[in-house]
């Protein structure tokens, strides 16, 4: 049975922009509605607001480094192999020097090894964190850095929000946009990323010491090239875009 | 905030994959849509994964939901894309069945049907929706990252593409 096509599409882009990316299989004709960056609405913010201390854990200490985890280790079908033990201890190991001065707030993914992890601490003496179950966006909203050595989307939402963004990764860099030469120049989520260090632990705690030093202030963020890249509809705006479908 | 009492908008019946993405892209926007008085009840339908595990270490995600939907159905997972692991045909339609019929009050009428990118069971209820009841029929293609940030990785096809597939952060 062929099903009809749905009426309209909800996009974050517009429509030249997502069939330019592949992300429109099959029916082009469907209308499609530019609601923009979701995750920025306002009625979401302040409920996030509302709620953050609550949902935040008692033992979070300011300032600290908001870390969210992802798949540790895994060995795909393809026969690809995701490991991130090495980079984590390495970043660990860094971390480690701050104890005491900047506490590591960590998240755990549904993909997320928690076993694993905890020998990952183990082995690196690591003792100055909290594990939350708080939203992201409740710790990046108060945190003096985002961090991840993989990368994440919610690098996008720290940069919305105005906390900066580090990733660091070590001698396997396959979590990089790459130069012709096959060395990692850039992260895959480069425009959102203030802070790429590969391979360098003093570069890393460099910039730690700067984050404590100076706080959130550390980066800067344009409102113009906010409302460009993440734009967000208003009240009348998402009646506007939506009239024609309800 | 609280949406208690709203007279304007449409009943939506919203499904949604039970993964962090699709749900951290769909709530905002379902929170603004209420908000502006565009939604008048909602009904939120998990599909494909485990929705309770997900819940438990989210507490925000939990309350949101609670203070959003009017009811919340969480059809039984399909299975573990990780280890294979699937359940049997039965039990899923056993579970189908009864979303169908703890849904019926709300799929006539005005009913908005969101969710997406929908395949199987909940493009077949969409369309059913749209053909007898006359519903519309929306669905999400949310993504959380600028346009700069998608032309940037999208050139990629290492570990990363693996990890988006399997496991959004």
């Amino acid at each position: 049975m062929k099903l009809p096509s749905c009426d309209a599409v909800l996009s974050s882009f517009d429509k030249e922009d997502f069939v330019g990316f592949g992300q429109i299989a099959g029916d082009q004709d469907v209308p499609m509605v530019k609601i923009g960056y979701a995750r920025g609405f306002p009625a979401w913010r302040r409920y996030i607001e509302e709620t953050a201390v609550r949902h935040m854990e008692a033992s979070i200490r300011q300032p600290f480094l908001f870390w969210p985890l992802s798949v540790l280790y895994r060995e795909e079908p393809s026969g690809e192999v995701i490991d991130m033990r090495s980079h984590i201890l390495d970043t660990l190991r860094v971390l480690k020097r701050f104890e005491g001065r900047l506490q590591t707030v960590f998240r755990y993914h549904p993909t997320t090894d928690r076993t694993l992890f905890a020998s990952l601490l183990e082995e690196a003496d690591y003792r100055d964190y909290t594990v939350s179950d708080a939203h992201p966006h409740q710790l990046i909203s108060r945190a003096a850095l985002t961090f991840s050595n993989s990368g994440s989307s919610l690098f996008c939402d720290a940069y919305f929000l105005g906390c900066p963004v580090a990733q660091y990764i070590n001698r396997d860099p396959v979590y990089a946009r790459h130069d012709e030469a096959g060395n990692p120049v850039a992260s895959l989520y480069h425009p959102d990323v203030d802070h790429f260090i590969v391979d360098d632990p003093e570069a890393l705690a460099r910039v730690i010491e700067d984050i404590l030093a100076a706080g959130r202030s550390a980066v800067r963020r344009d409102e113009a090239e906010l409302d460009q890249r993440f734009p967000v509809l208003s009240d009348d705006g998402i009646r506007a875009a939506l009239a024609p479908y309800l | 905030m609280s949406f208690d009492g709203a007279r304007n908008g449409v009943n939506i019946c919203c499904f949604l994959k039970s993964k962090l993405m699709p749900i951290d892209n769909a709530l905002p926007f379902l929170f603004q849509a209420k908000e502006a008085g565009l939604v008048r009840r909602l009904s939120l339908v998990f599909y494909d994964r485990d929705m309770p595990q997900l819940i438990a270490g989210n507490p925000a995600i939990a309350e949101a939901i609670e203070r959003l939907a009017a009811e919340v159905v969480c059809l039984p997972p399909t299975g573990d894309s990780i280890t294979g692991e699937t359940i049997g045909r039965l039990d899923r339609l056993r579970g189908y069945v009864e979303t169908l019929w703890r849904l019926r009050p709300y799929l006539s009428g005005k009913v908005l049907t969101l969710g997406g990118p929908l395949g199987g069971f909940v493009a077949r209820l969409a369309a059913f929706n749209k053909r007898v009841f006359g519903g519309t029929h929306l669905e999400f293609r949310l993504l959380p990252y600028s346009l700069e940030t998608l032309r940037c990785f999208s050139g990629q096809i290492h570990h990363e593409t693996a990890l988006l597939r399997r496991g959004p952060e």
